[in-house]
Formats: structure tokens, C-alpha cells, sequence
């Protein structure tokens, strides 16, 4: 299955991109793809460990199963006002 | 204006027409915060900023957040609206109205919404420095299943 991260903030700068495809086997919770997201780029591993991702409107936790077609958005520590 | 206006926007904000909006006759009060963009950070200059966000999760939490307000302090209205895009030195960033029987309610319930929106709602914020470098400012992890004093520490808003 395939799933698109939306890169947010410093993110999206640390990936040079504003959003990543991730093709996982059935059944992968996010936790795991960010795990394999973090292979190829070990230095955002301690930023995306402080991270939260986001279904639309609603966050959701690490053990969240992926679907097929999923589109998440990595939310990196924020600061408005 | 109703509560269909977007909380997150692309144009300058504008303090007046949140004045305007809704009479509340039993309120003496009306608490107002402008934040505006601050020419430096610590001892280094700031030339301009960039605030993004992440709408869909943005807009809900600053309407949550508004309401959480109206109810823990017991006040008839609470509106927050925040700026994002490229904005200069002294351009509104976020704007905070309440309105209140007196006027304690209407500045602590003020102080208690642009915390919460600081601390809680996706937005993010790139400085531009003078030597053409920017960074993004280091806020609040918001992910869920962490504690929440975890989540925030060393951070300081």
C-alpha cells in the first residue's frame, strides 16, 4: 500500500519537499512508517519523534493502522502567536 | 460576521470589525491582545517572518479553544484569528477579543486563549535574519501521547 506524509514547518525544509510517499506492507501502524521514513534521513529522526500527525482534522496516535491511499500530515512542535 | 469566518487568514487582520461584531449589552468589558512581529529575537535582528499552519486542524482547535474559554470563565464571547504568510516588523500576527460582565474575566479569559493557541494549535513560525539565513522557531510538541509537561519541555514561548 502506499501513503503520503504532508511535511510541515521545519520538516518540510529538512526533507526539502512538502510531502513524501511511503509504499508499506498490509497492516503498518504510523509508528513503523515513520520508523522507515527516519532510514533514509536519520537526522530528522529527532524531530519527527516530536512530531504529531494529523487525519484531516483530528490527531491521531502512533499505533494508528495505515490504509491505502492515507494522506497524513506531520506536524512538527508549533509556534504561533 | 459568524462563525464561518476563517480563524487562520492570509490577509492583514483587522481589529475593528472583531469589535464590532455581536452586542453584548450585559458586558463592560471587551479584553483585546494584538500580537504584532517583534524586530528581533534575543540580541539577533528579524527582518520579516513567515507564520504557516496546518488549516483543517487549526481551524477546529482555535474554535475549541474559543469555546473552552467562553465556558471556563464564563463569558459570552471569545474570538481568536491568526495571520499566517510572509509578514513585516509590527504586522498583526494574532488578534484576541473577549467580552465580559467585568473586566477581570475579560483579561484573564484573553491571556488563557492566546496561550492555549500558542501552545496547541499547528502553526509555525520562520524567522528572516539580515544575513539572508531563516530558522523556524522551537515551539510545543502537541502529539498526543505525549504528557503534556514532556511535551513542552525546554520550550520557552
Amino acid at each position: 500500500m502506499t501513503i503520503t506524509f504532508e511535511l510541515h514547518g521545519a520538516l518540510a525544509r529538512l526533507f526539502g519537499r512538502d510531502e513524501i510517499s511511503l509504499t508499506l506492507p498490509p497492516d503498518t501502524t504510523l509508528e513503523a512508517a515513520l520508523g522507515q521514513l527516519a532510514e533514509g534521513a536519520p537526522d530528522a529522526w529527532p524531530i519527527l519523534e516530536r512530531c504529531a500527525c494529523a487525519l484531516e482534522d483530528r490527531l491521531v496516535f502512533r499505533s494508528q493502522l495505515l490504509e491505502d491511499g492515507m494522506r497524513l500530515a506531520l506536524l512538527p512542535p508549533v509556534a504561533g502567536g | 460576521m459568524t462563525d464561518a469566518c476563517p480563524r487562520v487568514r492570509e490577509v492583514p487582520l483587522q481589529i475593528e470589525p472583531l469589535l464590532a461584531i455581536e452586542p453584548h449589552p450585559d458586558c463592560g468589558a471587551l479584553g483585546l491582545f494584538a500580537g504584532t512581529v517583534r524586530n528581533h529575537h534575543g540580541h539577533r535582528p528579524v527582518l520579516r517572518l513567515r507564520y504557516s499552519a496546518y488549516r483543517p486542524l487549526a481551524e477546529r482547535l482555535i474554535r475549541e479553544i474559543e469555546a473552552e474559554t467562553r465556558a471556563r470563565f464564563g463569558i459570552p464571547y471569545c474570538r481568536v484569528e491568526h495571520r499566517v504568510g510572509l509578514l513585516e516588523i509590527g504586522e498583526l500576527a494574532i488578534l484576541c477579543v473577549t467580552r465580559a460582565p467585568h473586566r477581570a474575566e475579560a483579561f484573564e479569559a484573553c491571556r488563557h486563549a492566546v496561550d492555549e493557541v500558542k501552545h496547541r494549535v499547528p502553526i509555525w513560525k520562520e524567522e528572516f535574519y539580515a544575513d539572508g539565513t531563516s530558522r523556524f522557531v522551537e515551539g510545543c510538541c502537541i502529539r498526543p501521547d505525549l504528557p503534556r509537561e514532556r511535551a513542552h519541555a525546554g520550550v520557552r514561548t
